[in-house]
């Protein structure tokens, strides 16, 4: 994403965000919902982040993939703004988290007791429900990749974070997702 | 993790390869299964993608690892809230914005 500003013209501005961002609005509203967990949160973060895409525009490169960068302007608003207001208790520490994990790669499975069948079983709010409990930075990773479908290079540019560290992160990420419903199974009345 | 299956020596080759791979794992497994996770978000080589696909083909504990994961994914996707964006969002959001254009 270069910071190079475009020469726009203000006519080209606002062609720009009307027709590249604006159709993006239902997707980052969702997006800000899964981060905020709130619907009134995520109306304001996803008017934060529109506003400041439009201010910032001349750093959006046309032709450029605009829902990575405009999720990443949300991404940064989300950060900034709204996880100060929350009760989350604290950031997930990374560099722990994600030493701890990398220093057991030969045990990349972390086999779980989780099976096909279980977790077709599982038609009610399950899977919902573990992945939104999951601390923000990794239900985020999982976010990006399984429902938005984005590449581990668009993540680490919307997450600012190296191409190995999207890989590992995710990796953690979906074991605490297998795990925690591993736990609803088990204590569940089957 | 002990050498359990070493005593039987009735079980056909191919049924031993299969278990001794799901109790003990093999070099094989470690491998497919660091790699696994790559190919099903689609971020593999077609090396690593044939090297996992010609795995699982033959090893029990990573088909099932393989499948597992295939199907969280896609339970991800299904079960996911997708919430209608508010009606009066974009309107908000236009307002607020002439209002910066206004302003400067």
């Amino acid at each position: 994403m270069s910071n190079l500003a475009q020469p726009y013209s203000e006519k080209e501005k606002n062609q720009i965000f009307n027709e590249s961002f604006m159709p993006l609005l239902t997707a980052a509203y969702n997006f800000a919902f899964r981060l905020t967990l709130d619907e009134d949160d995520a109306k304001d973060l996803v008017q934060d982040t529109y506003l400041k895409a439009f201010r910032f525009i001349e750093s959006f490169q046309k032709g450029t993939n605009a829902k990575a960068w405009l999720f990443r302007i949300l991404k940064n608003s989300f950060i900034n703004d709204y996880r100060k207001k929350t009760k989350e208790p604290s950031k997930v520490d990374y560099q722990e988290v994600e030493q701890v994990y990398n220093s057991e790669d030969a045990e990349a499975s972390m086999t779980t007791d989780l099976r096909v069948d279980v977790l077709q079983d599982m038609i009610g709010d399950e899977v919902a429900n573990a992945l939104n409990a999951l601390p923000v930075d990794f239900r985020t990773v999982i976010i990006l990749c399984d429902i938005e479908g984005f590449t581990y290079e668009e993540m680490a540019k919307i997450l600012d974070i190296p191409i190995g560290t999207v890989r590992s992160r995710l990796h953690r990420a979906r074991n605490l997702l297998k795990e925690k419903l591993s736990d609803y199974y088990k204590h569940s009345d089957r | 993790m002990v050498n359990f299956y070493q005593g039987n020596f009735m079980e056909t080759n191919q049924q031993k390869s299969a278990e001794t791979s799901k109790q003990m794992g093999c070099s094989s497994c470690n491998e497919c299964l660091q790699v696994l996770q790559i190919v099903l978000d689609g971020e593999a080589t077609p090396e690593e993608a044939d090297f996992v696909h010609h795995h699982i083909a033959t090893c029990n504990h990573c088909l099932e690892c393989y499948e597992v994961d295939k199907t969280l994914r896609q339970m991800v996707k299904a079960k996911v809230l997708n919430l209608n964006c508010p009606q009066d969002l974009a309107q908000l959001i236009e307002v607020k914005i002439s209002e910066l254009v206004i302003k400067v």
